[in-house]
């Protein structure tokens, strides 16, 4: 059963190599080469080269766990096998097997390697312990993932469950995002943990940890300790084991879900009748009183609602840990960004029930203002309020200017943003008829994560920038003058990118109606008609590809923070503040032409990412010609 | 006779246009040709059956009809209004109910015809008493509380319905409308759909099942392999045969299952 359960999985996974997903493929396999070097490198200290490792597999063991919730749901699923005489220990076994065998565990597996590696390089024994750990430590991982997948689904049944999942993913997200202003006083300097190791505490943490559990049998077998090596691999089958246990059960109880909804409170909800009271009867208000209930009943926008909340006022909280009061005010902005980013596909999420707005006349403009006033209603009242309060609580009265601002230009920004990356970008998931899991999600939303804040904070430039001359110069006028900037363009941009968005449902409406259909399946990007660039673009050798999606990914790198930002600096005599900006800690003389370089690159990288598909389509067009 | 002279007399007859007509309407999909240049004519108040084996083309031709499928070639008309041209003025003539498509799932029944009915244009005292009207003629009235996701089949046929009238389309296009619906509730949709094109309305319906098409409508087209194989007034159609001895002949079909399965069931 498992060899085929691995097959329908892989078929069902089925997809072209985009360039994002090879962009993707190739970090993985970059932090996979790091994990290993970690280990070689270190191979003559081994207790630095346990701390690390230990450390390096846990956090494989954590991306691991994430993975499904942001990867969308296009392979197999328990639920596919409802009706077949299967007991679910043997669906588990069977399922596991499935889960195995993919492009994320692969690249993981390689990591984990890092173990076998460090083993053989002090002898054989260590090295067939770390072949044996490598692969408990794979199945861990994976078993890790899909049980906490399922307790989230379990969780979700619930109101306090949901808040409680979106609170884990929220730490997560923040975590990640500044969880380096935690962990510094924690660690002290973190630039030395490469050479000294963890501290005490951390570093016999991340050996407890299952995560650890394999390196710490392959320095046990190097040091001759055979009762640890015996202990931690018994430690392994019965966590195992009972990981396969747990995951039955939950598949058991996964099968006899009800569909994935949260109850209609009747007159006395949020958005019962009361909603229909204070919104305009129009075909306005219709559309925005059907996505303020999509947001409230739908369980997986309610969790996006959550994350993006939550992880908004952890990202001002955390680094509260190390005394930073300053970055509090800004909490509402990132709670803005954090809401374009879960509202980057929203079409995805609404599936096929895009053909009502195709065929309502002049609906799809309706539809986009309408989605954009909705979210406004939610996210504009809360990230206002959490700006002015924290900003007073904290008593940073010389930020106001600053975050009025930018708040101004961020919620415009993101709301035109959203639906842009809705309209022109959609992920088709699992078709909102077919969602029963909670946890079913709209589609990858992996590449608008990462892009998403980025283009939104380019949004708020030009506001940012009039505030901060004002802050630079203590020149009170010019500070409050971003507020006005601010609201220009984000009304400018929040009406003008929402106008681009419907214009194009209005002319690819029938498209984008068969994408969600279809999905993103090979068959899908068959019918589409390709356009001479896509043609180009599929005939571009891999390597070009590569260099096209790296420019495209990273181009702003050298060019704004590293480029412009420091020019700003220098242009305005700002020298306290020198964070990240590498040419601010050059000497003097080597400032500019830093500056000037790290422009340049970005630049360069940026006529790269457009020139190397254009060239290619002229000579292909040109051989088309000739023959 | 050709279809398509079939369509231009049929224009020329009475002077006013068809309800729908496709010309020269082709799509594949990669290799597979779904729908080969189909020319069909439905004349404006009739009851109109589309019937055809799994696969034969019937959705994707309906789907072309109304604007959801971007066809490779060949035109569709709504009452004489180019939908790929005027697709506006089309759109405001039609009520669809396509099959196997999500609708507002995360609102009630009664949120999803009021959110419509705004949504076009309506306004809102006639939207709210015809959705009231609609819900109760089709008892969807006791799921006051029941989110459409958690609609059994029958039902979300039903609210399908319910959302294609509720403006008073002047031609109705349906596909499978009968599917999953329990026999009370299809006795009951049949009779508000023969009132309506006894008023003068034109209903087309795609259907699989070849008695309901007999009993029900007064014209029928038989789709096979993308191609339209007959169309015209029933009884022409037939020719004196059932509908489904003519379907089967024309189709080309086999009855199977009288030989092999010797396991089943012993």
């Amino acid at each position: 059963m498992v060899s085929n359960l691995i097959r329908m999985n892989l078929a069902m996974q089925r997809k072209p190599w985009s360039g994002a997903r090879i962009f993707w493929l190739s970090v993985g396999l970059l932090l996979a080469a790091g994990t290993i070097a970690l280990g070689v490198t270190n191979a003559d200290n081994p207790p630095l080269a346990v701390d690390l490792l230990a450390s390096a597999c846990a956090a494989w063991t954590l991306g691991m766990a994430l993975a499904p919730v942001f990867s969308g749901g296009g392979g197999i699923r328990a639920e596919h096998f409802a009706l077949l005489p299967i007991p679910p220990r043997k669906l588990a076994a069977g399922l596991l097997g499935a889960a195995l065998v993919g492009v994320l565990p692969a690249v993981a597996l390689i990591a984990f390697a890092a173990l076998a590696i460090f083993g053989f390089m002090h002898g054989i024994g260590p090295g067939l312990i770390g072949v044996a750990v490598t692969l408990l430590q794979l199945i861990v991982a994976v078993l890790l993932a899909r049980v906490v997948h399922g307790v989230m689904g379990q969780a979700m049944q619930t109101q306090i469950g949901m808040e409680l999942v979106a609170f884990y993913i929220a730490l997560l997200v923040a975590m990640v995002s500044v969880g380096w202003f935690a962990i510094e006083p924690l660690t002290g300097q973190t630039a030395e943990v490469l050479t000294e190791g963890w501290p005490p505490a951390l570093s016999t943490a991340f050996r407890v940890l299952p995560s650890g559990w394999g390196i710490v049998a392959v320095d046990a077998a190097f040091k001759g300790e055979w009762g640890l090596v015996i202990g931690a691999l018994l430690a392994f089958g019965g966590l195992i084991g009972g990981l396969l246990l747990a995951w039955a059960a939950l598949l058991a109880r996964s099968l006899t879900l009800k569909p994935a909804s949260r109850s209609v409170r009747g007159s006395a909800g949020p958005v019962g009748p009361a909603l229909d009271r204070w919104l305009p009867q129009n075909r306005l208000g219709a559309v925005v009183a059907r996505e303020l209930r999509a947001w409230v009943r739908d369980p997986w926008r309610a969790l996006e609602l959550r994350i993006a909340l939550w992880s908004g006022l952890l990202m001002g909280a955390i680094p509260l840990a190390a005394g930073f009061t300053e970055v509090l005010p800004f909490a509402g902005i990132t709670i803005v960004i954090m809401g374009s980013v879960v509202s980057g596909n929203l079409l995805g999420l609404d599936g096929s029930a895009l053909w009502q707005t195709i065929l309502t006349p002049g609906a799809e403009r309706i539809d986009i203002r309408g989605r954009q006033w909705a979210w406004l209603l939610i996210f504009g009242p809360v990230s206002l309020a959490v700006t002015i309060v924290f900003t007073l609580v904290t008593g940073h009265h010389w930020a106001w200017p600053l975050v009025l601002a930018l708040e101004a230009a961020l919620l415009g920004g993101a709301v035109g943003l959203m639906v842009v990356f809705s309209v022109f970008f959609p992920s088709p998931g699992i078709d909102p008829r077919m969602r029963k899991n909670p946890m079913d999600s709209s589609g990858e939303m992996v590449t608008g994560a990462i892009v998403m804040p980025w283009l939104a904070g380019l949004t708020a430039l030009p506001a940012a920038a009039v505030s901060i001359m004002g802050l630079v110069d203590d020149n009170l006028l010019l500070q409050w003058l971003g507020v006005p900037v601010g609201m220009l363009t984000g009304i400018g941009l929040a009406w003008g990118l929402g106008y681009l968005a419907y214009r194009r449902l209005e002319a690819r409406g029938p498209e984008l109606l068969n994408l969600m259909l279809k999905g993103a399946t090979p068959q899908a990007k068959k019918d589409a008609k390709p356009s001479p660039a896509d043609a180009a673009w599929k005939t571009l050798p891999l390597g070009k590809k590569i260099v096209v999606y790296v420019c495209g990914y990273l181009f702003w790198l050298p060019l704004l923070p590293q480029g412009l930002v420091p020019l700003v600096f220098k242009l305005f005599g700002i020298d306290e503040v020198k964070s990240w900006f590498l040419a601010l800690y050059l000497p003097d003389v080597w400032q500019w032409p830093a500056i000037l370089l790290m422009i340049a690159i970005g630049v360069g990288m940026l006529v790269l990412m457009i020139q190397i598909p254009r060239q290619h389509q002229q000579q292909r067009a040109a051989q088309l010609r000739e023959q | 006779m050709d279809t398509r002279d079939n369509a231009r007399l049929a224009t020329a007859r009475n002077g006013q246009p068809l309800a729908l007509e496709l010309i020269d309407l082709s799509k594949t999909f990669g290799e597979t040709v779904a729908v080969d240049h189909i020319n069909l004519s439905v004349p404006r108040g009739s009851f109109f059956g589309l019937v055809g084996p799994n696969g034969a083309g019937k959705t994707t031709a309906l789907s072309m009809a109304v604007g959801l499928l971007r066809p490779d070639s060949g035109r569709a008309r709504i009452l004489g209004v180019d939908v790929w041209d005027e697709p506006i003025q089309a759109k405001t003539l039609i009520g669809v109910l396509p099959d196997g498509m999500a609708l507002p799932e995360r609102l009630t029944g009664r949120e999803a015809l009021m959110y419509l009915g705004l949504l076009r244009g309506m306004d809102e005292a006639t939207v709210r008493q015809r959705a009231g009207e609609l819900l109760n003629v089709l008892e969807l009235d006791r799921n006051e509380h029941t989110l459409v996701i958690e609609y059994s089949a029958g039902m979300r046929k039903k609210i399908g319905l319910a959302m294609a009238v509720l403006h008073n389309p002047r031609l109705l296009i349906l596909d499978e409308p009968f599917e999953a619906v329990d026999p009370i509730s299809a006795s009951t949709v049949r009779v508000i759909l023969q009132r309506y094109v006894a008023a003068g309305g034109t209903v087309i319906l795609s259907s699989h099942v070849m008695a309901l098409v007999e009993q029900i409508c007064d014209h029928v087209a038989i789709i096979a392999r993308g191609r339209i194989v007959a169309a015209g007034p029933l009884d022409e159609v037939r020719g004196g045969d059932s509908l489904e001895d003519r379907f089967v002949e024309l189709v080309g079909a086999q009855i199977a299952g009288g030989e092999g399965l010797s396991w089943l069931a012993t």
